[in-house]
């Protein structure tokens, strides 16, 4: 059995194909030189990364390891990154990793069809990430949002304080719940106007996020490199009070690439 | 959509800010503005009083590297987007559960360090 195995990043048309001298400035998984692997008119861009570390069970601990994780997600986001600078680049999944070459060359060929049909939706397009955030219910004034222990500083007495509190929070969450959903879903469509294609991720865990508020919209639209201004106009156009607008980009094209190549025949093909 | 979590905050109004995952600069993508500069810098993998003056600086250089780009928006795209191959494979994502394992082991992170400057820098969380 062999002690390395391939891991994937990304794939791009031959023609597309990224610059080696740029490819060899850029480290991959753990720290590991990346590769060009061209096929059927396609080119894979790989590392070979030792089994002692992306082994099924070794990866299974790695996982757990959040160190790992962030250090892996990071350095495969630098490979697509580089790869994506200036070529439509269909990025594989986080921890894709094939037995030897050979068979990423056998999924190229197998899968030649669909990548290109992929790889020609995302060309001269990138991905934005819109996140809207709200916080309903707020207080007209800042009274109470902080505080609780101490009234006196907002200058009302603690029972004043304490009904401004509660008729705050009593006046219609459900309802400030409905108005802000129906907002993101304004700021959805006003921006799905302006991209080729959306997809809506889950909203975060607000322990991720880091964040109170709720968040309403996590969205990832595809948007022609000329609409860019456009787009940005758009977003900063939706900006009103009571909510956040968040924009994140330019990505590679994350999103829009998910490609589920799953087939069970798939054993048998290669 | 979001679990019914949020709360009263004082002193935020509604604004439009943005991060940049890398490639441009801020002036180059039009109205947004500099990493760092607004709210979305309160996010626990970019803290404002850290990531605000080396943000700037890095968008100042053109790009910001892979290192600045919170891991939850990362992780959003790596594990929910991108092409996944079966078959041939060692291993995939498919064959485990790390979307389930990898936020367990976020939300705790986040949970338990309240100093983070970048995404990479947890405190290490073992099970």
């Amino acid at each position: 059995m062999a002690d390395s195995a391939t891991y994937l990043y990304a794939i791009t048309r031959e023609k597309d194909r990224a610059d080696p001298e740029r490819l060899a400035g850029v480290a991959g998984v753990a720290g590991a030189p990346v590769r060009a692997v061209p096929q059927a008119g396609l080119v894979a861009y790989v590392s070979t990364v030792p089994l002692a570390e992306f082994g099924e069970e070794p990866l299974r601990r790695s996982l757990e390891d959040l160190d790992w994780v962030g250090e892996t997600a990071r350095a495969h986001h630098r490979v697509v990154e580089t790869v994506a600078m200036d070529a439509a680049t269909a990025p594989v999944r986080l921890v894709t990793v094939y037995s030897g070459d050979a068979q990423v060359r056998a999924m190229l060929e197998r899968r030649h069809e669909d990548l290109a049909t992929v790889l020609a939706q995302v060309a001269g397009r990138r991905e934005w990430g819109v996140k809207v955030y709200a916080h309903p219910a707020r207080p007209a004034s800042p009274v109470g949002a902080r505080a609780p222990e101490s009234p006196e500083a907002s200058g009302a007495g603690p029972g004043t304080a304490y009904l401004r509190r509660r008729k705050a929070s009593l006046r219609g969450r459900d309802e400030a719940w409905r108005e802000a959903a129906e907002r993101a879903e304004h700021i959805h469509e006003a921006l799905a106007d302006v991209a080729v294609a959306t997809r809506r991720h889950r909203a975060q865990d607000p322990r991720l996020s880091g964040r109170d508020e709720w968040m309403l919209l996590n969205g990832a639209y595809l948007v022609d490199e000329d609409r860019r201004g456009e787009f940005a106009a758009a977003v900063e156009g939706l900006r009103e009070p009571g909510i956040d607008v968040e924009i994140t980009g330019p990505w590679a094209p994350y999103s829009f690439t998910a490609l589920e190549f799953a087939a069970p025949e798939d054993r048998d093909g290669g | 959509m979001a679990d019914e979590t949020g709360g009263a905050t004082a002193g935020r109004t509604g604004s439009t800010t943005a991060r940049e995952p890398g490639g441009t600069t801020a002036r180059e993508t039009g109205d947004v503005r500099e990493p760092g500069a607004g709210p979305a810098a309160r996010e626990p993998v970019m803290r404002a009083r850290d990531a605000a003056p080396r943000g700037a600086a890095m968008a100042a250089e053109g790009r910001l590297p892979p290192e600045r780009v919170a891991l939850v928006d990362l992780l959003d795209r790596l594990l929910a987007g991108g092409v996944v191959v079966t078959g041939d494979l060692v291993l995939s994502i498919a064959d485990i559960e790390l979307v389930r394992i990898s936020l367990r082991a976020l939300i705790m992170s986040v949970r338990s360090s309240e100093s983070l400057d970048t995404g990479v820098r947890y405190e290490p969380q073992r099970y």
